[in-house]
């Protein structure tokens, strides 16, 4: 899959931005290593930058989409809601300048995909339930991708948080 | 974007075990049937099925393989003569008192039957296997 790629990536880009702050290098190098658990090394080079990615990344949409996914799976979202947005609203405050956007519609695709599936899985459970369809298992079946790939959003999403609490705790 | 490998197949195959389950109940539920729209008795219907590419795949590169999915190829007639019983008082008797009844076996498809649902079955668990593989490498970044 393309996603581990694409954290090397930005594994690599952050790395990359860092270099403003001399000497600093070596040591955000194997933090943010750590945090990507060990694939940082084949992204250097990239050409991103996090602040440029956070402009041009719409976290809205994605916090929007997850709050819809959680509430349809009844979980209650008002806590997560708010790191998420304290996050993302501190990172581009951390260095500055630089172009490109993969990553960040890379993500959006991603979310927009399992907004798709989801929605796609929605609609096969409700004609079901209507007697519009009699197709029991492809209802069965597109639920359990739609889970499947949430559960992916939220790993990445994960290893995202990670990498910049590991980011965070070193300026303290 | 595909997640769980192996759901396509499936789901076709899980698509054919219906259709076959319907016909073998078709075939149960007219196991006495004497007169259909032609005036004929009932005759056993058997499912076929056959594969067709779903996916040509990525074979150059060595990422995926074709991908064969299942679909019926048809619904045949059974054309073995059914047996004659002697009935006078039916209405669909010949002069002779003799009916035709149906080439229907009931325990030919109740065979049927428990096959179909066993591929049925054999089919989840292939499903809930791959699912749970999906599942499974989602964990890998998990701590502890």
């Amino acid at each position: 899959m393309s996603f581990i790629n694409s954290l090397q990536g930005m594994g690599g880009n952050l790395f990359g931005s860092s270099k403003a702050i001399p000497g600093m290098d070596k040591d955000l190098k194997g933090m943010l290593e750590g945090a990507l658990g060990g694939e940082g090394k084949q992204g250097e080079g990239g050409g991103m930058d996090v602040s440029a990615l956070m402009n041009n990344f719409s976290v809205d949409k994605l916090q929007q989409t997850a709050k819809n996914q959680m509430e349809r799976m009844g979980i209650d979202t008002s806590g997560a809601s708010e790191t998420g947005r304290s996050i993302f609203a501190e990172l581009p405050q951390m260095s500055g300048g630089g172009g490109g956007d993969s990553f960040a519609s890379m993500l959006t695709g991603l979310v927009n995909s399992v907004d798709a599936k989801s929605k796609a899985s929605e609609q096969a459970a409700q004609d079901l339930m209507l007697g519009k369809s009699d197709n029991i298992h492809q209802a069965m079946i597109s639920m359990q991708e739609a889970s499947i790939s949430f559960d992916l959003l939220v790993q990445v999403r994960n290893k995202l948080v990670d990498s910049f609490k590991e980011l965070s705790r070193m300026q303290a | 974007m595909n997640l769980i490998p192996g759901l396509q197949a499936t789901a076709s195959a899980l698509d054919a075990e219906r259709t076959r389950m319907n016909v073998v109940a078709e075939n149960i539920a007219n196991a006495f049937t004497t007169r259909d729209a032609n005036g004929d008795p009932y005759k056993r219907k058997i499912v076929s099925f056959e594969s067709v590419l779903a996916n040509q795949g990525d074979v150059q590169s060595g990422r995926s393989a074709p991908l064969y999915k299942v679909q019926i190829s048809g619904v045949t007639q059974d054309d073995t003569p059914g047996k004659i019983v002697y009935n006078p008082q039916h209405p669909d008797a010949d002069e002779k008192g003799m009916v035709h009844m149906p080439n229907v076996e009931s325990s030919r498809e109740m065979v049927d039957l428990i096959i179909s649902s066993r591929a049925y079955e054999a089919n989840l668990q292939v499903a809930r296997t791959s699912r749970q593989m999906a599942k499974q490498a989602l964990t890998i970044g998990n701590k502890s």
